[in-house]
């Protein structure tokens, strides 16, 4: 596969990443149901999805929810998905998320991690291009709190100050590239406890969630404004049920080895048997494909020429390194198709190409101005 | 029904509308009088009531007012308390009143005896008519009762000091009657000599009665009431006289012959009677029971002429008839019944001519009947009482109830003028102070309290922002829930193998598992709400924190709370204070009770949010939430069914635990708000009210004593002696004012 479209995950160990990936490939296939477009993951993300899902499956057959026994990611993982025509798998646009330990901006601490070491300049890279970055927050964290002590505990375990230079340091390197789209995700996971449009009347009307991450994101907020100070970044807030079946049940702050008390929430399943009803998560693929088609927008006319290169410039364009525009034009104008399909079988379906190229963008048009969940905000 | 019978229900009515009211004036007169009785109390000294310009002879005088006005309104109480129409029945021994009484209540000789010769009714019955209740009932006197009632007024008659002390000394008869002398001397009076052999047939015939002496009420059948109101036959050898022990005959029959449901006989006693005290019993009878009395008279032989006799008995029922008018009251009733004609004639004549002064019924309505003759008794005399008291009664209640009103407010203006004259006086003990004076002190004592009010405001708004405020109550709070995920934990206090078992056995007895779902998750919702009142002790803790606060911050105003500790008590005490200032301060007073009102528990505070949180406890929510929660509490009905209920039961109450903390981590806040908004309402009330600056005038004027105490204790207990004693006349001033609106 050729570049795709960058996006950064930031945000503490155990939030539930991997099953918010999950969940957007879930919501997002749904949302493409009955169109020639598909959504997928490459192998290794399938992998990781498919492990993942078996323990859930176990979990939901044993009655039994218990978010950390799904285990979680302490170092880098990438995960790649795209949005293919279900017959012409090389015509796609495909999407690469990386998820790193926020920890590895400090030097001191990549200095004392082999592994931050090795892979900190592919990060870096992957941030510097990101279109989309996507701060996970565990929303019983955020809002299970009573007394100073659990309120000051809530800091280290949403990992704000990681969180904070990270958005930080990502709003001013999109400086760099004022053309490109930048969109910050704020997105709440396991919700369901906080809003009353999924299932159940749980008390809470969604609008306290939100309060709460204006106030504990106060600072992350306000970087993105002073940072970006040549361009617009879009702060998008989404509230996440990652599930929509389970609802926390239980929550105690206890003192951990660290010192700093961590929260043990304890979950049970809404119904018998619980069904799975996510909320919100294909906001991302949603953000994602309205920035792209932006950003495809402004660089019409640099598209419209690249239709009409020779065959001979397509074939050696594959190879080459194009960037974010480059990336554009490659996947969107319908290159990425007429270069595979010519180089094997010559001129002759173009014309298939081109309609599947416009069931694509089509496909991705409806996405990005299909509605967001109620709950999506623009901040 | 009759006119003349529905004319009786509406006396009737009436009478029942108005006995709240006699009851709460004669409250209000009793009330009177215990202030009356404390003012004479030591702790005010006589030096004190002095200084008022009264004497303790006028407090005895004050106090007399108050009990006759009591016992005035006791008599219209009397009148107002009766269910029944009551005709009473007197005169001489052997004129026929039992035989009337029989002719009127269709009663026999066994319930009403009568004989020849020596009068045989020992005991007067009150008979009323009932058509659905047919029985008397005789309530039996106590050993005291005997002899307070019946022995010692023989004593008392023969003018003897020393009375037996107890039963068992009279049946010894080691007293007066074991005295010879005495007994001859008495013997041979002859006024005392039959009531002498009367108490000696009562001491000899003591194992008859004594063993009915139980205070105990009886129901009799009516064949088998005579032995208890019946004198014994004279042959008897050893008569029974258990009557002695009958305090009270009621009998209850269907009269034979009237249509009006609420009528009563009395059979009056005393007359010629050979008891002591006859004529005050006579009294008695007339006052509480009787709306109207029959004379009987039988003009036989030597009886046909009216006698002193039969004047002194009029006479009596006289003096019972209070206001309302005498030929209302009493009826005279010829007996006819085997007479001679003319000695019916001639009675007739003299009743015209002696009592009547010349005009028929001028004074006395006079009936004739034959006693004996039920027909002519309905017609003849029943017919007409009723028909009379139909159009006379409402004027005789009128009469009797104005009378008694009319009699409690002469004693009213009587006290209140001196209680009057005694507050004026008061206002004079103390050195007077200028009226430009106490305004400059209560202004200071304004401005005083203005500012420490404000600094005690200023703590509490400092309470809502201090992040440790809420400390001690989320440390309770996190107890209580502890304490209730531990009950939760041993299966709701069942154990949870039992409650599995129970589960278990209703599954299979309903073939259901949701019915005892239902039940778990409604017992445990309710539960949980009255568990979580255990955070109440935090709670009542910070108010009184508050009010200890207010009381700190009263300055000078706080010497009216007096030594009390407990922060509460010392603000009742401060309002009681002020309540007593003879010049009121209702503003004053509803500031402080406004914030003695704060409400601080758990309900007031968090329940309806609370309820919310337990939402989630419902087993029948509506939607799609009831179609998740039937299907989590619909379960295999075995072992294994009861334990997954179990298991989800538990995690919902622990949910709902967990849930309903949101709702209490916020109880601080609220708290501390509700109390710095009492404090505010408070303070504007007190310091920036209308009437702030003239009722704080009128409590340095009654308080200045206390407020700026010049020389020490001394003079403090005299000022609080004399401000008790403004206390309890102003009080007795308000009570006198709450006249209750009993209507003649």
């Amino acid at each position: 596969m050729t570049d795709a479209f960058k996006v950064s995950m930031v945000g503490p160990t155990a939030v539930g990443k991997t099953t918010l990936v999950s969940a957007i490939l879930d919501q997002t296939q749904a949302l493409l149901r009955g169109t020639p477009v598909e959504v997928a993951a490459d192998e290794e993300t399938e992998n990781k999805l498919a492990t993942h899902r078996k323990q859930l499956a176990m979990a939901l057959a044993a009655q039994e929810f218990e978010p950390h026994s799904l285990g979680s990611t302490q170092t880098t993982t990438e995960y790649t998905l795209e949005l293919r025509s279900i017959d012409m798998a090389e015509l796609s646009v495909p999407f690469s998320v990386l998820d790193f330990p926020g920890g590895w901006l400090d030097p001191l601490e990549r200095a004392g991690s082999p592994q931050a070491r090795t892979d900190w300049p592919r990060c870096e890279n992957h941030i510097r291009q990101s279109i989309m970055l996507v701060v996970p927050i565990d929303a019983a964290v955020l809002m299970e709190t009573t007394t100073g002590k659990e309120r000051a505990a809530r800091v280290a375990r949403l990992g704000l100050t990681e969180v904070h230079q990270v958005v930080k340091q990502w709003a001013r390197l999109r400086n760099q590239a004022p053309d490109e789209p930048a969109v910050l995700v704020l997105a709440p996971l396991k919700c369901e406890k906080y809003f009353s449009d999924n299932g159940r009347r749980t008390g809470y009307s969604g609008v306290e969630l939100a309060k709460e991450v204006r106030t504990v994101y106060a600072d992350v907020l306000a970087a993105v404004r002073d940072e970006a100070t040549k361009r617009a970044i879009r702060v998008v807030y989404s509230p996440i049920d990652t599930y929509g079946c389970v609802e926390l049940s239980e929550a105690f702050w206890e003192p951990a080895a660290d010192g700093i008390l961590t929260l043990r929430a304890t979950y049970r399943f809404r119904g018998d048997p619980p069904r799975p009803s996510i909320r919100a998560a294909a906001t991302v693929v949603q953000e994602l494909c309205q920035a792209i088609i932006s950003a495809r927008r402004e660089q019409e006319a640099a598209a419209q020429a690249a239709t009409t290169t020779a065959v001979a410039e397509l074939t050696s364009r594959r190879a080459q390194r194009k960037g974010l525009i480059g990336t554009l034009t490659y996947h969107l104008s319908g290159e990425a198709g007429r270069v595979t399909r010519e180089i094997e079988s010559g001129t002759a379906e173009l014309i298939e190409i081109e309609t599947r190229h416009e069931q694509l963008a089509a496909a991705m048009e409806s996405l990005a101005t299909r509605a967001r969940d109620a709950r999506v905000e623009v901040w | 029904m009759s006119v003349t019978s529905q004319k009786l229900d509406g006396v009737l009515e009436r009478r029942q509308a108005q006995l709240s009211l006699v009851d709460a004036e004669i409250a209000r007169w009793n009330r009177v009088g215990e202030v009356l009785g404390l003012l004479r109390a030591p702790g005010l000294g006589g030096g004190l009531l002095a200084r008022a310009g009264l004497l303790d002879t006028d407090l005895v005088e004050l106090a007399g007012l108050a009990l006759d006005s009591a016992a005035a309104l006791g008599r219209v109480r009397a009148r107002v308390r009766r269910r029944t129409i009551n005709i009473g029945v007197s005169g001489q021994a052997r004129n026929g009143k039992s035989t009337l009484l029989r002719s009127l209540s269709g009663l026999g000789d066994e319930q009403v005896p009568t004989g020849k010769g020596r009068p045989v009714t020992a005991v007067r019955s009150r008979i009323f008519h009932s058509t659905d209740h047919e029985g008397a009932r005789v309530t039996t006197h106590t050993e005291q009762s005997f002899l307070d009632e019946v022995l010692y007024p023989y004593y008392a008659e023969f003018g003897v000091v020393t009375v037996p002390t107890d039963l068992a000394e009279f049946t010894r008869g080691s007293d007066v009657l074991a005295d010879s002398a005495l007994a001859a001397q008495l013997a041979a009076d002859p006024h005392n000599g039959p009531l002498l052999a009367r108490l000696r047939e009562i001491r000899d015939s003591a194992h008859t009665w004594r063993r009915h002496l139980t205070g105990a009420v009886l129901d009799v059948p009516l064949d088998g009431l005579r032995q208890w109101v019946a004198y014994p036959a004279e042959e008897s050898v050893d008569p029974d006289r258990r009557y002695l022990a009958v305090r009270e005959a009621v009998v209850h029959c269907a009269f034979p012959r009237t249509d009006t449901t609420d009528i009563g006989l009395i059979d009056l006693p005393g007359l010629g009677e050979l008891t002591p005290r006859a004529e005050e019993r006579h009294i008695v009878g007339l006052h509480n029971d009787v709306d109207l009395v029959l004379m009987v008279k039988w003009p036989t032989g030597t009886n046909a002429l009216w006698t002193t006799s039969d004047a002194a008995a009029m006479d009596l029922a006289n003096k019972a008839r209070g206001a309302a008018a005498m030929r209302d009251f009493a009826m005279i009733l010829v007996n006819t019944g085997q007479c001679d004609p003319e000695n019916v004639a001639a009675l007739r004549a003299d009743l015209t001519e002696r009592v009547n002064n010349r005009t028929d019924d001028a004074y006395f309505r006079v009936l004739e009947a034959d006693v004996a003759d039920p027909d002519a008794v309905r017609v003849e005399v029943l017919d007409t009482v009723l028909d009379h008291l139909a159009d006379a009664l409402p004027r005789m209640d009128a009469a009797v109830i104005g009378d008694a009103l009319a009699q409690c407010a002469r004693n009213q203006q009587a006290i209140a003028g001196r209680v009057g004259e005694a507050l004026d006086a008061l206002r004079k003990v103390v050195t007077p102070t200028s009226s430009e004076a106490l305004h400059a002190l209560a202004q200071s004592v304004l401005a005083e309290l203005a500012q420490s009010l404000q600094a005690w405001i200023g703590d509490l708004e400092r309470q809502l922002t201090r992040e440790d405020v809420g400390d001690g109550f989320h440390d309770r709070a996190a107890e209580v829930r502890a304490d209730i995920r531990a009950w939760i934990d041993t299966g709701f206090g069942e154990g949870a193998e039992h409650w599995q078992e129970m589960a278990l056995q209703d599954f299979r007895r309903k073939k259901a598992s949701r019915p005892f779902a239902a039940a778990a998750l409604n017992s445990v919702r309710v539960e949980l709400a009255r568990r979580l009142a255990a955070v109440d002790d935090v709670l009542l803790a910070r108010r009184a924190e508050f009010w200890s606060g207010l009381v700190e911050a009263l300055g000078r105003l706080g010497v009216l709370c007096g030594a009390e500790r407990d922060p509460q008590a010392a603000l009742n005490r401060l309002v009681g204070a002020l309540r007593e200032i003879p010049e009121p301060c209702p503003a004053m007073v509803d500031a402080f009770e406004f914030v003695l009102d704060v409400r601080m528990d758990f309900r007031t505070l968090v329940l309806p949010d609370v309820r919310d949180a337990l939402q989630l406890l419902y087993p029948e929510p509506p939607g799609e939430e009831g179609v998740q929660m039937a299907s989590l509490l619909g379960v295999s009905h075995d072992a294994q069914g009861a334990e997954l209920l179990y298991k989800r039961v538990t995690q919902l109450a622990k949910q709902g635990v967990h849930d309903t903390g949101r709702v209490m981590a916020t109880i601080p806040e609220r708290a501390a708000n509700v109390l710095l908004a009492f404090a505010e309402q408070f303070e504007d009330g007190l310091i920036r009210g209308k009437a702030a600056e003239k009722e704080m005038v009128r409590v340095v004027d009654a308080f200045r004593e206390q407020m700026w105490p010049a020389d020490g204790n001394a003079d403090l207990a005299v000022g609080i002696g004399l401000q008790r004693l403004r206390g309890l006349l102003a009080e007795l001033r308000a009570v006198l004012a709450e006249e209750q609106g009993v209507a003649a």
